[in-house]
């Protein structure tokens, strides 16, 4: 086996790949620019270079020029910055704005902090790219003199042109030509160094950041002058402030986020996780609207928190005609629940009312398990389609059927962990959006009280917070038996029972409930499994909550001892692990500070004297339109692709129809349809607000798309995988969630980033219906304002408009490029 | 190990068409806990729609088919049950791309039998030293040879403590340098007393393993025997012309 030739085989792999020729820029334009192996060749291509340099560089000085001709009036943007972002939101109260701003750039550099984004960037790299910015600088400030001194042609000649060279620029030139040339040396002594120098790549953002602040504080900016000129002025402070104060946040917060992800990695990137879901409603309807909420908001976000403790109890039942006993009668109870409205005739609460007994007797005689599950879910499905007949707010009837649905999955969903905790995310979720979604369009009241509002607020948050969580946590901890059941029950009961001290309720609910309580906790001693016995006080506790409703409290309070007792409904549950237990304060946490906060969202509030979603314009609504629609039809197209590529007809029927239908129609016709005939197919007395209607619109748009690129990443999977993931065991729905959707998903990035790119620009088309988004501002707004100073800007607006839609899809697929090279790493 | 009836399976009168062409035209064969069946066949023979019919990756359309005392029906609870205790090794190796060697072993026992990573972590470590790979745990199955990636698919298979493993020609998309570390590790696996049905063109394998080989042709049992039997004094007349062609 020693022969000479394995041998050299064998030296040969050890050695070393030829070190790559010498580049320079010589070389390199001999190589690109000038190349050629015979004169001939090399005077063609030097012709074709030189040509196209020369168009280049006209196109450059036709922009230059035009950007730069004095009468071009910069000021209708820079003077209507504010219009162009908010629109008409009152200035008194922009503090609103730049608090979302600085919400959303925090977490923005703690994801950074998190996510370890960063490393190191070659010097080279970096020196290359300041080398090229400053030769472009220069060639501006050339350009920039080119065109004021109204000089045409080559503009190297007219160097020694004497007018305007004005000394601003002259030091802007020199200055960048010291940069390029500084640079330049950067990148030949970082190139021959060895190792190649490198330099945090997050210092990258702070130098721009510190650049920009800078300039903020330095550069003037055009100003209308009189009616018919413009002047230059510096930068305002109230914005030169702000965004200064949020450049020193970004750098602060960040060794901060470090700092927390040293110490607690995993709880801080799931506190990042939740907080940016809930940063935009938080933003939305909290910060930027801040709304008056009445009574149904607050029995709405109490139904949530109720909803999701609820499903945490009853996915936990075991799987047997006592769990599906209990299921199908709190499914009765919440289906009965609207029968107390009284305005339904007889024989629809008697129906109601059968329906739900007949559902609880099937529960409690047929004895396969899921399919007593499955019974009960079919009579509470019927349940919830006769509400449509009782008279209700329409949104109670979302809700109450919503929830009865997820109680049908509760037998499949509820059998893991993971699931059952999933499955609480999703009911909050949705409950969150759709009552959100319904509640949009809710008045304000120009009363003044932030400070009442502000006080009120924190104490509730801290409050529930620290002594809700403190306790959960301490309960968590004792080990599961009979006297840490007892201990739970009975401080279970004593929550249940504080809402009496109100002292307003008549006697007889008092003595009921204690005695109910009493009976649970009777009930919690007798039953022989630990477990069970718990549940059992759990489904008496859920009760319990229900009957609270009939007593006078105020309802902040009754929502969150609700909300704590159905948390404590969970703790044998979750409270056997360290994890677990911490997951369950973070819960309640979330969940405390979503209700304080939804409780408070209409307390007496600051000047907005605007009704519903007018508070929105600009580029602030542009981004609600585009994250919105973007953020809904990702799963709705997800849902649509895996349909259409069911085995089952009706799905796929019903999916390829919806794909067809809607992308044959234009979406300017969905944009109509939502803006003008949605309202028609709801009840009566059913409205959202317009933005709502908008983004459903935009919403059924997008996913088709969205399906069909999914569509085709799910084709482009091996059939085997599907095989593999199921002889191994997994369920369908696990092996398309953990194996077919994350490789096809990944393999239909670039198509879903355009698409996602086309939903952004798109939503510029709502200026039809007259939203006025940040186009429909620059293109009809600025021009025609009474100013005869910008009356029409509409070229220079629309230059402007392009280049900022540039930043912004630029900066999107610069991003998507980053996270597929991130994802390349073991793609087959 | 608990398991239910006396044979592991069992099978009768099993028939299977697709379309037109009838792939398994009456295979009534069972097989005891704890034997090593070798099936053996030319092409198109059926052996590999055989053993998918086994967890119900085909569908059977008569017969009856029983694994560990439960029988493959329709009843999704069923077949979900009986593809956790059967544990199968794809010819194409079928391993999850985007996923780690460590998570392609964990990910059912995670998520089907619901255990926590940590244990299940460990269970894998340990598998992994088994098929001689622990080194790789780390990496992407894009990064490991033929031969690797077919031991760590081995390995998520017994991941599941399958009371039954299934291979579907577990070696012939293998380069021959790397056929025998993989058989090898089902050697090691026969000896350890699991019950196995392999379909494969390894005659050294079968001889050297099998307690039983079954030889397929027009979607049927033709022939079966012990390897001493079937190599040496084969009866059907189709057994002799093949082993003549490979032998």
């Amino acid at each position: 086996m020693t022969d000479p030739a394995s041998a050299a085989v064998a030296a040969d792999m050890t050695e070393r790949a030829p070190e790559p020729p010498p580049t320079g820029p010589w070389r390199w334009m001999r190589d690109n620019l000038f190349s050629g192996h015979t004169w001939g060749q090399i005077a063609f291509n030097s012709f074709l270079t030189l040509a196209f340099a020369l168009v280049l560089l006209n196109i450059l000085r036709f922009i230059t020029s035009y950007l730069f001709a004095p009468e071009r009036k910069w000021a209708a943007v820079t003077h209507n910055a504010k219009l162009l972002m908010v629109q008409a939101f009152p200035q008194d109260d922009l503090i609103r704005i730049w608090t979302s701003l600085g919400i959303f750039i925090v977490l923005v550099v703690w994801s950074m902090a998190s996510w370890k984004v960063g490393g190191r960037l070659e010097l080279t790299t970096f020196a290359g790219g300041l080398r090229s910015g400053a030769v472009l600088v220069a060639v501006t400030a050339i350009m920039h003199h080119a065109a004021e001194a109204r000089t045409f042609g080559i503009p190297g000649l007219q160097f020694d042109s004497p007018a305007n060279w004005s000394s601003v620029r002259a030091w802007i030139l020199v200055a960048a030509v010291l940069v390029a040339v500084l640079a330049h040396f950067g990148v030949r002594w970082s190139r021959a160094a060895d190792p190649s120098p490198t330099i945090p790549l997050l210092s990258v953002p702070v130098m721009v950041m510190a650049a920009v602040a800078a300039l903020l504080w330095t550069m003037e900016l055009p100003v209308p002058l009189g009616q018919f000129d413009q002047t230059t002025a510096p930068i305002a402070a109230t914005t030169a402030g702000p965004w200064t104060t949020l450049f020193v946040l970004a750098v602060a917060v960040y060794p901060l986020g470090i700092l927390i992800e040293r110490i607690w990695p995993r709880a801080f990137r799931r506190f990042l996780i939740s907080a940016w879901v809930l940063s935009y409603p938080v933003i939305i309807f909290i910060i930027q609207r801040n709304p008056v909420l009445d009574w149904t908001d607050m029995i709405l976000l109490l139904g949530i928190v109720l909803g999701a403790g609820a499903l945490r109890v009853l996915v936990a039942l075991p799987r047997g005609p006592t769990g599906a006993a209990v299921v199908a009668a709190i499914g009765l109870v919440i289906a009965a629940l609207p029968l107390t409205s009284g305005e339904e005739p007889l024989w629809v609460a008697a129906g109601l009312v059968l329906i739900g007994l007949a559902t609880l007797i099937a529960a409690l005689t047929i004895k396969e398990p899921v399919v007593t599950v499955r019974a009960a879910a079919a009579g509470l499905v019927l349940a919830c389609l006769l509400i449509w007949l009782v008279p209700m707010p329409f949104l109670f009837r979302v809700l109450v059927t919503a929830f009865t649905l997820f109680l049908l999955v509760t037998p499949t969903v509820g059998r893991t962990q993971r699931g059952r905790t999933y499955l609480v995310r999703v009911w909050v979720a949705a409950t969150v959006l759709t009552v959100v979604a319904f509640r949009l369009g809710a008045t304000f009241v120009d009363e003044s009280g932030l400070t009442a509002f502000v006080r009120s607020d924190v104490v509730s948050i801290l409050l529930a917070v620290t002594l809700g969580g403190g306790a959960l946590w301490v309960l968590g901890l004792p080990p599961r038996g009979h006297a840490s059941t007892a201990v739970v029950a009975a401080i279970g009961l004593v929550t249940a029972a504080l809402p009496f001290a109100s002292g307003e309720e008549p006697l007889w609910l008092t003595v009921g409930l204690v005695l109910v309580g009493l009976a649970i906790l009777a009930a919690a001693f007798t039953i022989k499994e630990p477990v069970e016995k718990v549940r059992a006080s759990a489904a008496g506790l859920a009760v319990v909550c229900l009957s609270i409703w009939f007593i006078p409290m105020p309802f902040l309070y009754r929502t969150l001892i609700v909300a704590f007792t159905l948390f404590l409904l969970v703790t044998p549950t979750f409270g056997g692990t360290q994890r677990g237990r911490t997951n369950l304060v973070r819960a309640w946490t979330v969940v405390a500070v979503l209700t304080v906060v939804g409780f408070r969202l209409g307390a007496a509030s600051t000047s907005l004297e605007f009704q519903g979603t007018t508070f929105l314009g600009g580029f602030n609504l542009t981004i609600l339109l585009a994250v919105s629609g973007i953020a809904l039809s990702l799963p709705v197209g997800l849902i649509l692709a895996l349909a259409r590529t069911s085995s089952m007809p009706i799905f796929r029927l019903l999916a390829t129809g919806y794909i067809e239908l809607v992308r044959s129609v234009p979406m300017i016709t969905w944009l109509f349809f939502g803006s003008a005939m949605l309202t028609a197919f709801l009840p009566a007395g059913v409205e959202f607000d317009e933005i709502v209607r908008i983004v459903a619109a935009i919403t059924i748009f997008n996913s088709a798309y969205v399906a069909e690129n999914i569509r085709g990443g799910l084709q482009a999977i091996d059939r085997g995988q599907y095989e593999a993931a199921r002889a191994a065991g997994l369920s369908i729905v696990q092996s398309t969630s953990l194996v077919i959707l994350p490789q096809a998903v990944r393999t239909v990035i670039p198509a879903l980033v355009g698409s996602i790119i086309v939903a952004f620009k798109d939503t510029s088309l709502v200026a039809i219906i007259g939203l006025a988004d940040i186009l429909l501002i620059a293109r009809s707004f600025i021009p025609q304002q009474s100013d005869p100073n910008f009356q029409g800007t509409l070229p220079q607006m629309m230059f402007f408009m392009a280049l900022f839609y540039w930043i912004v899809t630029f900066t999107i697929s610069k991003l998507s490029m980053r996270y597929e090279r991130s994802l390349g790493l073991g793609e087959r | 190990m608990t398991t239910n009836g006396s044979q592991a399976i069992i099978c009768e009168d099993v028939k299977k068409w697709f379309g037109d062409f009838q792939a398994l035209s009456g295979v009534s064969t069972s097989i005891g806990w704890g034997e090593v069946v070798v099936v053996i066949g030319p092409s198109g023979s059926g052996k590999s729609t055989f053993i998918r019919c086994i967890n119900r990756l085909e569908a059977h359309q008569a017969g009856r088919i029983v694994v560990d005392g439960m029988e493959l029906t329709n009843d999704l609870r069923n077949i979900d049950a009986i593809r956790r205790e059967v544990g199968m090794v794809f010819q194409q190796f079928n391993l999850f791309p985007h996923l780690t060697v460590m998570q392609n072993i964990t990910l059912a026992p995670i998520w089907a039998r619901n255990r926590t990573r940590s244990s299940s972590e460990a269970a894998a470590m340990k598998l992994l030293e088994r098929v001689g790979i622990p080194e790789q745990a780390h990496k992407y199955p894009g990064q490991l040879s033929g031969g690797q990636q077919q031991r760590v698919a081995i390995a998520r298979a017994l991941a599941m403590n399958p009371k039954i493993m299934l291979f579907d020609e577990p070696t012939s998309a293998l380069d021959p340098e790397m056929i025998k570390e993989v058989l090898d590790v089902m050697k090691e696996l026969a000896e350890s007393g699991m019950t196995m049905i392999v379909v494969t063109h390894e005659m050294g394998f079968a001889r050297e393993v099998a307690d039983r080989v079954l030889f397929f042709d027009y979607g049927m049992v033709v022939e079966e025997g012990t390897p001493e039997h079937f190599f040496h004094n084969p009866q059907h007349d189709r057994t002799k012309l093949f082993l003549s062609q490979i032998l």
